[in-house]
């Protein structure tokens, strides 16, 4: 033995004992004595690129990983990595094979050239994954294996529960396996654990797909969409982003059961599940959506609204069959359905804001009525008696609980509801994990939806009601009870709405007289009475998405999510613009109307806005003490 | 819609403005907001979706532009992938020290050993817990004046906790075996130290969670203190948010740094204030055995708190040959006797 040799020894029983590696190290060449050091490393000689050398020692220590069992000489060469200082080393070849040795078995050789067989029978062919890497910009080295632009160091999914919780099963498992049956418990815990979940998260895996699916130069070789995106825009991928695992990612619809992501096949393939003839079938298996009808592949996926990106880049010899371009074509209704409320949107809100914000100018400019000094005393005066009071009751007892009844759904539809629609905010991630999850808060956003139709239906009860005694009063046929309810728009309502614009731009002195509820309340109750039937249907067909597909197409999801989506941005403006604006901020009632607490109106208000409903008023107390 | 109350004068006018100007500010909220909601109901529907940054971030490499933007001891590198082409996780860069002069100022990297090709690589892992001056100042010989600095705050401080721990465990294997309940609250101190120093770590955290509600002595307690003792040696990875530095306060070279950053490029000045600034520095210090091959050594490791064995381990006779032959450019072959029989 030479003193080299002898050197050694010591060296490697010093370190063994001062690093106190556990029995089941797959570190026996004690690689990790240097390499478990953050700053082993360099900058390479470009001066900007870093050759960091760290490896973190945890993952062999604690079996983070399928590859926690290889030795260091397994991937990289012996004779390069044995020797201080290392040669040059070759890069990984990761179909070669490699050693697997378990305690009191016999070695056995494993490698992963099989799968680079089944690279070459799917859409990510060798020549494909190179064309990608270039396309990149090389992020893959000469020589080194394609397998790093979707694969880095594989790592044991963990589940959420405490550690200990994961700990426990493994120590139960050490009681018999030990010396005496020889297998490391925690690896066998974890591989079998971790393998009945996917590998990685949706969003990574998203992540992973990304870099090349959503790489302009990636999509112009091979005339691709941008199918990151337009997967985004989908419940799917709404869902991902707020962190569920239940909801589909890439390679639940591209990768077919009992197969692999290493067969993906283009959509144009038959053998694939998102070939027109598979995807009805993909979309019902038994994990996702079992029980819906076959038009359930219908409804979009992939959806992308805009024309401009639904347009093809111009394809070129590198192109393959494009798999991804009948997936967002034929979206133009879906597209007409968002101009609609788009149109919609401008032509009912657009009108609100501009009359709040002239209404808030005449504040600002200090401008009245010229008669605004009477009216507001004939108001005090009126709200000073008892039956003046009375009569200036502008929102009855059943008319304020129904009020609140929407106030309190209306509030839980927004905060479960919105942080779905803007998904991409991490405020909304934020709010989601507060409620407790994407399950609690789409359950919670479809119980308040039920509770704001049951209010809503409460209100039609009320109005039946309303009607059926005014009929009996009046003896008027029912057509003629319904247009003289307080809350519908007269021809009137419109003349007195032109007259207050003109008033508003400073072209009219004075206002006409405004009945109990003015055109814009009358707007609003009309939007939301429409806006409660538009979001409850298009909310529950998306809910029974699965009895839906059973008898409409697929793209009635669709098309209901979209309405849906922006029939609710349409009320959340109204609402959280304009109305609270009006009923909290404004000058004359802020910090609250007291109107939905008391019913009353304060005196300003009346003398603005309801001099009409003032005369009524003050006719009905004249007529009470006229009766005594 | 608001009308003056009866009251004097002034305040009423005081009032009306405030009442303007507050309506002002809600009539430009209102404006402001909706024109917002339109823009985007606008671009939803016109403009391509755009993916979000963290769907498309990746690394194509480690470059020194991220290592420079590292900015605290708990920073994790993103996205959480390893950058493309670069197989091994990297959960997390080494500590920055904020203090370092030499490579806050720009002038050399935080990894700053890049000449010799042997030893670069050991010398940059030395640069995450030692100060440059331990081994590049040309004013010292023998056993020097050293102490902890910590990296946060540029400070002087004690021990780091990770290695004070692992002495405490390694040396009072009695006070362990036969007082438990003495030792107990020092363990349970110095863990949580720990685990605030390397910036979180759930197998730790789980195991204060263990002694903390264990009775001291019962097995549970002896069985999570003895895998805390097998543990911890595997966090000496240079990341203690402290520096080894000399005692001797460093030469106030904030001055001179900033007139050579100020004079222009190749210019005599430069050249004259980056001699200056240099006089004292050994750009091929003979450091690496005189910290680890000396008799006494350069640094006292005990004093520094060092465990025993460590400081075994580092001036061990195989360690000194492994760097006497690394720095004289003769490879040193790794022993295989530990190794699986196929493998020899």
């Amino acid at each position: 033995m030479n003193r080299n040799v002898r050197c050694s020894i010591i060296l490697a029983l010093g370190i063994v004992s001062t690093t106190t590696t556990p029995s089941w190290s797959a570190d026996p060449e004690n690689c990790l004595s240097c390499h478990r050091y953050r700053g082993l490393g360099r900058i390479a000689d470009d001066g900007k690129t870093i050759a960091t050398y760290h490896v973190d020692p945890n993952y062999d220590d604690r079996a983070l990983g399928p590859h926690a069992r290889l030795r260091c000489t397994d991937c990289h060469e012996r004779s390069e990595v044995t020797v201080v200082p290392h040669h040059s080393t070759r890069p990984v070849d990761c179909t070669q094979s490699c050693h697997l040795v378990e305690p009191g078995r016999p070695e056995m050789r494993f490698g992963h050239a099989r799968i680079a067989e089944m690279l070459e029978g799917s859409v990510h062919t060798q020549e494909v994954l190179e064309t990608c890497n270039r396309l990149l910009g090389h992020p893959v080295g000469p020589g080194q294996s394609f397998c790093l632009l979707c694969h880095d160091e594989p790592v044991f999914r963990k589940s959420d529960e405490r550690r200990v919780d994961q700990e426990t099963p493994v120590s139960r498992c050490a009681v018999c396996h030990d010396e005496q049956l020889p297998v490391n418990p925690r690896y066998m815990y974890w591989h079998v654990h971790a393998r009945s979940r996917p590998a990685r998260s949706h969003a990574e895996l998203t992540r992973a797909c990304a870099m090349c699916h959503s790489n302009e130069a990636v999509r112009e070789a091979y005339g691709l969409p941008d199918t990151t995106a337009s997967y985004l825009l989908s419940f799917h991928g709404k869902a991902m982003l707020l962190g569920s695992e239940e909801t589909a990612g890439c390679l639940d619809c591209h990768v077919g059961q009992l197969q692999n992501v290493h067969l993906m096949q283009a959509r144009t393939d038959p053998a694939s599940p998102t070939h027109p003839t598979r995807l009805g079938d993909s979309c019902r298996n038994s994990a996702c959506h079992a029980a819906a009808g076959e038009a359930v592949s219908a409804a979009a996926v992939h959806l992308e609204l805009t024309p401009s990106a639904r347009r093809e880049p111009a394809t070129t010899a590198t192109s393959q069959p494009n798999a991804d371009r009948a997936s967002t074509e034929g979206t133009r209704v879906e597209f007409y359905v968002a101009i609609f409320f788009v149109v919609l949107i401008l032509f009912t809100f657009g009108p609100s804001v501009v009359l709040l914000s002239l209404e808030l100018l005449q504040v600002v400019v200090g401008r009245h009525g010229p008669e605004h000094v009477r009216h507001r005393q004939r108001a005090e005066t009126l709200l000073a008696d008892p039956a003046g009071r009375r009569a200036l009751v502008r929102f009855t007892l059943h008319q304020r609980i129904q009020h609140w009844l929407l106030f309190a759904t209306f509030s839980t539809l927004v905060i479960t509801g919105f942080p779905i629609k803007f998904a991409d905010q991490s405020w909304a991630r934020d709010v989601v994990s507060f409620l407790g999850g994407l399950t609690v808060t789409r359950r919670l956003h479809r119980w308040a939806g039920v509770l704001m139709l049951a209010g809503f239906v409460y209100h039609l009860g009320y109005i039946t009601w309303f009607m059926w005694k005014q009929r009996r009063a009046t003896r008027r046929p029912w057509l003629r009870v319904l247009l003289d309810l307080p809350m519908v728009m007269r021809g009137r309502d419109w003349k007195q709405l032109w007259h207050l614009l003109g008033h508003l731009l400073f072209l009219r002195t004075t206002r006409l007289p405004g009945g109990r509820f003015s055109l814009q309340e009358k707007f609003e109750y009309f939007g939301v009475f429409w806006g409660c039937i538009l979001l409850g249907i298009t909310g529950s067909l998306l809910w029974a998405n699965e009895w839906t597909s059973r008898y409409l197409s697929g793209r009635v999801l669709t098309i209901a999510f979209l309405i849906h989506t922006f029939e609710a941005f349409l009320a959340l403006l109204h609402v959280g613009v304009v109305h609270v604006a009006a009923v909290i901020f404004a000058p004359g009632v802020f910090p609250v109307s007291r109107a939905m607490w008391t019913g009353d109106t304060p005196a300003d208000k009346l003398a603005d806005a309801h001099t009409g409903w003032l005369d009524e008023a003050e006719q009905a107390v004249a007529a009470t003490k006229g009766d005594a | 819609m608001n009308q003056p109350s009866p009251v004097p004068r002034s305040r009423s006018w005081v009032r009306t403005i405030l009442v303007r100007l507050y309506t002002l500010s809600i009539m430009l909220i209102v404006v402001w907001t909706s024109y917002t909601a339109v823009a985007y109901l606008f671009g939803s529907v016109f403009t391509p979706t755009v993916v979000p940054p963290e769907l498309l971030t990746w690394a194509g490499e480690l470059n020194t532009d991220t290592l420079r933007a590292n900015d605290g001891t708990t920073r994790r590198v993103q996205p959480p992938r390893a950058p493309v082409g670069h197989y091994h996780g990297v959960d997390r860069w080494f500590q920055p020290d904020r203090h370092n002069n030499c490579t806050t100022v720009g002038c050399h990297e935080p990894l700053p050993h890049t000449k010799r090709k042997e030893v670069r690589a050991f010398a940059n892992l030395h640069a995450t817990f030692l100060d440059c001056r331990t081994c590049h100042d040309a004013n010292i010989s023998g056993p020097v004046g050293v102490h902890w600095i910590s990296t946060v705050t540029g400070r002087e401080q004690e021990t780091p906790a990770l290695l004070r721990l692992m002495n405490e465990l390694e040396t009072a294997g009695d006070t362990i075996q036969n007082a438990p309940a003495e030792i107990h609250p020092t363990i349970l101190e110095q863990l949580r130290a720990v685990i605030v120093g390397i910036g979180g770590d759930s197998a730790l955290e789980n195991l204060l969670v263990r002694i903390d509600t264990s009775q001291p002595g019962s097995p549970v307690w002896r069985q999570a203190v003895a895998r805390l003792e097998t543990e911890l040696p595997n966090y000496t990875r240079g990341d203690y948010s402290a520096k080894i530095a000399l005692r001797a306060p460093p030469e106030d070279l904030n001055e001179p740094t900033r007139r050579y950053l100020a004079a222009a490029p190749d210019s005599p000045e430069r050249e004259k204030l980056n001699q200056s600034i240099h006089k004292s520095v050994i750009s091929r210090p003979d450091a690496c055995l005189t910290c680890h091959g000396d008799d006494p050594p350069r640094l006292d490791l005990a004093a520094l708190g060092y465990p025993p064995s460590q400081v075994a381990a580092l001036l061990s006779a195989p360690t000194v040959r492994l760097i006497q032959r690394t720095i004289e450019g003769e490879p040193f072959y790794l022993p295989r006797i530990l190794e699986p029989d196929d493998a020899r």
